[in-house]
């Protein structure tokens, strides 16, 4: 105790020298944490927003899908829908699985037509793995009754509304062009627009119909219970399709795969991944300075000090004591810095967290990346308990290289007065 | 006399003057290297995207908010009036047609909806396509289609395969004809390898039976700068030829208005960056400078006590962080534009994101010497400040003070 209250007086006879290595840990510490909270934020808010959006946490396909999928293939499907669907839900980690078609399609109203991405979903079971049935904004979801959904800027362009009828050609999966009409049954938006702009809706018997396709799916979509445990949750998923491959007479069973959900949202992946390994190399430059600066006070505190640490060496004190004390001086910085810094970050942390930032107004819609209206930073207990411990370990670093130094000092010629440090 | 002593200096205080002058350098370095990733980007930018993309653009005013961008009721029916408008221009290098499409590209049992470029088959645009030739040639005469590597993979085709496309032409009807691939190629951009083709401008046309129409007009300028006063030009030169409202002119800025954004974006995040890695290193190098200072305190008593002015004594100070300036920004720029002359020509992976703006997955940096200038000064310029509140400490302190004053 006493100690502490010495290497606290000791932090304050050299002001100046205290106050530069106390600023220079605020700002080291407070960006440390805005990092983290902003970085929490891309992965609850972001990644679960693609995850509850459109990819799920794990996608079964049929082998050879993945290498295709761009031209969205509906002669490589998910055989056995129903029976592959109820092996994946049996699972215990798996929450919720739900099949999806994708396909190429061309919509028509009237005179007007476009080429679109088109998705079908297992109306019952949809709800349970995405949030489409979140975004109807006119009309109703497809498991009210069959027919297609579309994105509001898209109905507008086409003239059409809940109620009105359409017709989607696409090639069916023996290439041949098959031509249906179908009801809009309901309007949607996720403020997102790729998806908007770009994909058509339907239930799985409209596109069975419109495709050829039996109990026959592209993709099962699945939703684990516990999302950080993706590993675990998709070698179980994997595990299950090849023993279903196998059980189904495939040989090895690699009829099916299993694949993660960053598989399906590579741009957004990179993404975020470029944008944490700048903030990792600026907290490291930023760590290191704060280390040399530290490094360097402390040496010219030994070096001032030797005097006095020879007395106090002379009356009894050890060098493990000397050593503790000189740490707990440069702790004493980092944990008023540490106190600056909550001060200063609390009201950044609640502003980001609660209020958010509007981000995607200033992107361009371009990016495949789901920043909602307004983006939040998630800021967690570990984010700080973590900013705290490394810049307490940042300043403990710095005085060690002096503070052994220290210990080193002779006693003798220290009370003669030659100088170490 | 001054920058003898302020050198002496740095020899003395061998530990300390290392961290200071390490604090300056990684100050520049950190300074350069931002400075060369957005000079890099700049540069990719205004030489492969716009030069491929063009300054200027002329399209049908009606595309913009077209459910169908490729609707073939979209395009321009006049191209050659366009050009001839264009090129009347004495800033303007060159204006050419391309003509885009979208068909379902047909190839064994396969098939893939694409986007199909028109083009001439002595086009000065899409250099990344010619540069990125892996096998074959570009398109030299009227049945060859180009396709990249990745669409040659996923349809196991290759050079001399019959690739089919099918479209809707412009009576409205189903028209398919088939191509021969001249040559695969590989682009920077994954996104384009894996939806684009190209197609010679009058197999184009014959396919989607138009006759002289095309979907743009891209103009090439000597001088991007001068892009707003072209496109002027332009709109009146149309409007005058008796076809108001009928098309839209566009500059490279609203052409590529996304990237333009990111790269706005960027310069404000690379500023931030600097401010905060430079208070970090302002921090470290006044708190040297001023260690430095105090040792010396009793050494500035004796000299102002025989003669030296305090003005003398606050202008040893400053060059002495100047010399600590110079030296640690002369480190760092070597060393930063090492940095940066590496990732100009290795390049920096950053994945899928910046091909959805039409850029590649890598991005390089570029070396300007002007920005390393600019990062030098402000390294010496960080040392100086710190230098800056030392000297003011000391120089305030009477003569008797720092004659007592123990180092």
């Amino acid at each position: 105790m006493e100690t502490l209250r010495v290497a606290l007086k000791n932090v304050f006879r050299t002001p100046r020298r205290s106050v530069l290595n106390i600023l220079a840990l605020t700002v080291g510490v407070s960006v440390l944490i805005v990092c983290l909270g902003w970085i929490g934020g891309y992965h609850t808010y972001i990644y679960e927003t693609l995850i509850k959006m459109e990819t799920g946490h794990v996608q079964v396909l049929r082998a050879g899908y993945y290498a295709e999928k761009r031209r969205l293939p509906v002669d490589i499907v998910v055989p056995d829908y129903a029976t592959v669907l109820a092996a994946v839900e049996a699972l215990p980690d798996v929450e919720a699985a739900a099949g999806r078609t994708s396909f190429s399609v061309k919509v028509s109203a009237g005179a007007k037509s476009v080429r679109l991405i088109g998705t079908a979903v297992d109306a019952e079971r949809e709800g349970a793995v995405g949030i489409l049935d979140d975004q109807i904004v006119r009309g109703v979801f497809v498991d009210q009754r069959p027919g297609v959904m579309l994105g509001r800027p898209l109905a507008e362009k086409l003239g059409v509304d809940a109620g009105d009828t359409l017709f989607l050609s696409a090639l069916d999966r023996y290439q041949v062009e098959n031509l249906i009409d179908a009801e809009v049954v309901g309007i949607f938006s996720f403020g997102y627009p790729l998806l908007d702009e770009n994909v058509v809706y339907c239930d799985l018997a409209t596109a069975n119909r419109l495709l050829s396709l039996d109990d026959e799916v592209t993709r099962i979509v699945v939703r684990l219970k516990d999302g950080d445990r993706l590993t675990a949750g998709l070698a179980a998923v994997a595990d299950e399709v090849a023993r279903y491959g196998r059980t189904a007479g495939e040989g090895d069973g690699t009829i099916l795969e299993a694949r993660p959900w960053h598989d399906f949202a590579r741009a957004t992946v990179s993404a975020v991944k470029g944008d944490i390994n700048g903030f990792i190399i600026m907290v490291v430059i930023i760590g290191i300075l704060i280390i040399l600066g530290i490094l360097n006070s402390m040496s010219m505190t030994v070096h001032e000090r030797t005097r006095e640490i020879g007395t106090l060496r002379a009356i009894g004190m050890r060098r493990g004591q000397l050593l503790w004390m000189l740490a707990v001086e440069s702790a004493w910085l980092a944990v008023i810095a540490i106190g600056i810094s909550l001060v200063v970050t609390m009201p950044v942390a609640l502003y980001l967290g609660r209020t958010g930032v509007d981000i995607a107004s200033h992107m361009p819609p371009e990016i495949p990346i789901p920043f909602g209206e307004r983006f939040h930073a998630d800021f967690a207990p570990w984010h700080y308990f973590f900013s705290i411990g490394v810049g307490l370990l940042t300043a403990v670093v710095g005085a060690i290289v002096p503070a052994r130094r220290a210990i080193g000092v002779e006693v003798a010629q220290a009370m003669r007065g030659k100088r170490f440090g | 006399m001054f920058f003898r002593i302020g050198l002496a200096n740095i020899r003395r205080h061998g530990r300390r003057s290392a961290l200071i002058l390490l604090a300056v350098a990684v100050s520049v370095i950190v300074m350069e290297f931002m400075a060369g990733l957005v000079a890099g980007m700049r540069a990719d930018f205004f030489t492969n995207l716009l030069n491929d993309n063009g300054h200027v653009r002329v399209r049908s005013a009606a595309v913009a908010d077209a459910l169908n961008p490729f609707a073939l009721d979209l395009l321009l029916a006049d191209p050659d009036s366009v050009i001839e408008a264009a090129e009347a221009h004495p800033d303007v290098a060159d204006a050419e047609s391309i003509l885009t499409f979208g068909a379902l590209a047909v190839a064994g049992d396969k098939n893939s909806p694409m986007i199909g470029y028109g083009v001439d088959l002595d086009t000065g645009y899409f250099t990344d396509v010619r540069d990125g030739l892996v096998a074959g040639s570009f398109l030299r005469r009227p049945g060859e289609i180009l396709v990249s590597e990745s669409t040659a993979t996923l349809f196991a085709i290759g050079l001399g395969d019959p690739v089919v496309l099918l479209v809707e032409d412009s009576t409205g009807a189903p028209y398919y004809l088939e191509y021969t691939i001249s040559g695969l190629f590989r682009s920077k951009s994954g996104q384009f390898d894996d939806t684009a083709f190209l197609v010679s401008m009058n197999d184009a046309r014959e396919l989607l039976y138009v006759e002289n129409s095309v979907r743009e007009v891209r103009v090439r300028l000597h001088d991007p700068a001068t892009a707003d006063t072209v496109a002027a030009h332009l709109r009146s030169a149309l409007h005058a030829a008796g076809a108001p409202g009928r098309h839209e002119v566009e500059t490279w800025e609203q052409i590529n208005g996304s990237m333009v954004i990111v790269l706005e974006m960027f310069d404000v995040f690379m500023y931030i960056i600097n401010v905060i890695i430079v208070i970090v290193a302002a921090t470290v190098i006044t708190n040297a400078i001023l260690m430095n200072v105090f040792e010396k305190i009793r050494e500035f008593g004796m000299m102002r006590a025989i003669g030296l002015t305090r003005r003398g004594q606050f202008r040893l100070i400053m060059v002495e962080g100047l010399s600590y300036g110079v030296v640690g920004s002369a480190v760092g720029i070597v060393f930063g534009i090492g940095l940066v002359l590496y990732f100009q020509s290795h390049g920096i992976s950053v994945g899928e994101v910046t091909e959805s703006l039409g850029m590649g997955r890598d991005i390089t940096t570029a070396f300007v010497p002007g920005d390393a200038i600019v990062s030098a000064l402000f390294g010496m310029l960080v040392a100086v400040a710190g230098s800056l509140y030392a000297g003011l400490v000391a120089t305030r302190m009477d003569l008797i003070d720092t004659l007592r004053e123990s180092a």
